[in-house]
């Protein structure tokens, strides 16, 4: 099995320069263990259903997913509205990544079903997911291709339409939505700055017109004056053009903030579900997430 | 053996007091060498894409070689067995990705490096069984043309081996740059990840890519058992060649492979000429091992840097 990802869970204390440890820092370890507590009992599905507005768009139900054999995501359910944005938080390894990789088609589903619009999309595979279920997924890590130039990027973006032509329309669209990105469309994708890139991934997500936007770690290695450009982009998308956004964030109070809905994943099981105001003023997740 | 140091001694003046000698060399060379830059291309390709060191590479060229050599046996000229060679080398490279490949593509590059070695082994025993171990040699009967009030004498066939070689090479770059099946390899190359979430089949694209360079060597096989001898158990030094052109050229540099493949195809035929042709083998297996220093020494000078 081919172990990538961050694997959680070589845990032990954290210990900083010199002789003392962090005491103060809770280990990976200790923030599962805790969290783990902290669930609200059963979740019904009724209550996600309501979260969501009772007009779920996306749905996750009971899913049992992971990579190879092994199990990643025990019985998880999601809600989420159309036009609605939806944050996932919880330690390092709990499976945030792997929901989104489930309804993009990166993992091996064992149970459950996922569907958009109402439309069962569990087993179609990842370029059917881009291609007619309007899903797009932005990665976690740096997924530029460095030796494209921005434009060759964008027309990437639109790999699956029948014509180039159509891409590098769509393309254009794209590039009069954000004329920063216009600017340097000649230049090769890896001199870009952090911020710049990551307007591009979002930006070539955007080439097929997707109802879906999955989100993985958007602040993740952002200068802070970035981090806020990129959450104005993603709430312009969700208020203006109706996106639902699905996003995972390991700066949780940016992503509490920002969006409607807040998951609380841990060890792949579903511990808390709230609005995302709620959550920021639960004194569990502000504890264990929010740094105190 | 004093004589035959003497031999070399004359060998080195001889080139030095006759230009035509030297230039011919020079000639032949890099004629040959163009068919090593092809082969090199295909290795960088596997190389950059699926981060595997094909070792099968020079099964694969003396595969199209025998190509080359049936079809010349039964009349047809040999340089008809260009496109033939690589349509079955094509062939036959996705039925190697979808029985063995694919199980090593992401794998680290030692296995890689065992299951295509082993791949070779099999290959050299079954070219055997079916051809013999005699050289053989598809003669083209082209030919020669005399430049320079016949001081110089250049083989047609070894010429046109070399412009289609060339041809091939510039059109292997229009490809990847143009077909959507190129961008989509390119993509692959440089993010395999970001390119599964554009909607690519990284695997269909590994499976023609490995076709593709498959084709490629069969391709530059036949052109090179038109003008050289082949045999079953000499693809190795083909092989060694390539990597060690895409060692000095790097990945993704095209300029630098053709560079590299005319610069090593001159350096042998020096070598050769002044060693004496049987010492040409041994020579590029000596330099193989230089690169390989020179370039441990070159990164472990980086290292330092670094720290
Ligand atoms: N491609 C993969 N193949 C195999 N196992 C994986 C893969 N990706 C993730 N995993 C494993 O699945 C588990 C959950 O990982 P996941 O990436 O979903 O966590 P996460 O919550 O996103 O963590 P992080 O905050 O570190 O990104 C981990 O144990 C991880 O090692
Ligand atoms: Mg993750």
């Amino acid at each position: 099995m081919g172990g990538r990802g961050s694997g959680g869970g070589d845990g032990g204390r954290v210990r900083g320069h010199g002789s003392g440890g962090v005491d103060a820092v809770m280990s990976v370890d200790d923030v599962s263990r805790e969290a783990s507590r902290i669930a609200d009992g059963r979740l019904p599905v009724t209550a996600l259903d309501a979260l969501a507005g009772d007009a779920p768009f996306l749905s996750i139900d009971h899913l049992r997913a992971g990579y190879g054999r092994m199990e990643v995501l025990h019985d998880f359910s999601l809600r989420a509205g159309k036009g609605q944005s939806l944050c996932l938080i919880g330690p390092n390894g709990a499976g945030k990544s792997t929901v989104l990789h489930s309804i993009f088609g990166f993992t091996d589903i064992f149970e459950g079903t996922i569907s958009v619009g109402g439309r069962d999309v569990t087993g179609l595979s990842s370029s059917n997911k881009l291609a007619s279920a309007g899903i797009a997924y932005i990665l976690q890590d740096n997924s530029v291709f460095p030796d494209m130039t921005v434009e060759e990027n964008l027309w990437m973006g639109g790999y699956l339409k029948a014509k180039p032509d159509a891409a590098r329309a769509a393309a254009e669209n794209v590039f009069e939505k954000y004329p920063r990105l216009a600017e340097r469309r000649r230049q090769p994708a890896r001199v870009l700055s952090g911020g710049e890139r990551r307007l591009l991934e979002i930006s070539r997500a955007l080439v097929m017109d997707p109802e879906v936007l999955l989100v993985d770690e958007p602040s993740i290695g952002l200068e802070p004056r970035y981090i806020d450009m990129v959450f104005e982009i993603l709430g312009d998308l969700q208020r203006k053009d109706g996106k639902t956004i699905i996003m995972v964030e390991q700066n949780a109070k940016k992503g509490l903030e920002f969006a409607d809905l807040g998951y609380v994943l841990v060890s792949g099981d579903l511990v808390k579900a709230a609005s995302g105001d709620d959550l920021l003023d639960d004194r569990d997740v502000g504890r264990l997430f929010l740094g105190g | 053996m004093p004589r035959r140091g003497w031999r070399r001694m004359n060998n080195i003046e001889l080139l030095f007091s006759s230009p035509a000698i030297a230039g011919g060399l020079l000639i032949d060379g890099i004629l040959f060498g163009s068919i090593f830059a092809l082969i090199a291309y295909g290795l960088a390709l596997v190389w950059g894409v699926m981060n595997i060191i094909n070792v099968t590479q020079g099964e694969f060229v003396i595969l199209g070689g025998f190509a080359a050599v049936v079809m010349a046996d039964n009349g047809f000229h040999p340089l008809l067995a260009v496109p033939v060679a690589a349509l079955v080398l094509y062939v036959l490279g996705r039925l190697l990705y979808r029985t063995i490949i694919h199980r090593i593509v992401d794998r680290d590059l030692f296995t890689s490096l065992l299951a295509t070695f082993g791949i070779s082994i099999v290959l050299q025993q079954l070219m055997n069984i079916v051809f013999g171990g005699d050289p053989r040699n598809a003669d083209a009967g082209l030919g020669v043309w005399f430049a320079f009030d016949y001081s110089i004498v250049l083989s047609k066939v070894k010429l046109l081996a070399f412009v289609l070689a060339i041809v091939v090479g510039a059109a292997l770059v229009v490809f990847l740059k143009m077909s959507r099946l190129g961008q989509a390899i390119r993509a692959t190359a440089q993010n395999a990840r970001a390119a599964r979430v554009v909607g690519i089949d990284t695997n269909r694209v590994y499976e023609a890519t490995f076709a593709l360079n498959a084709a490629i060597c069969g391709a530059a096989g036949a052109l090179a058992a038109t003008a050289y001898t082949i045999h079953p158990y000499i693809g190795l030094p083909y092989t060694v060649r390539s990597f060690m052109i895409v060692i000095i050229a790097g990945l993704g540099n095209i300029g630098g492979v053709l560079a590299a493949g005319l610069g090593l195809g001159a350096a042998e035929y020096y070598a050769g000429f002044i060693l004496g042709a049987e010492f040409q083998i041994a020579f590029v297996f000596g330099l193989l091992v230089v690169v390989l220093l020179a370039r441990s020494w070159w990164l472990g000078r980086k290292r330092r840097y670094l720290k």
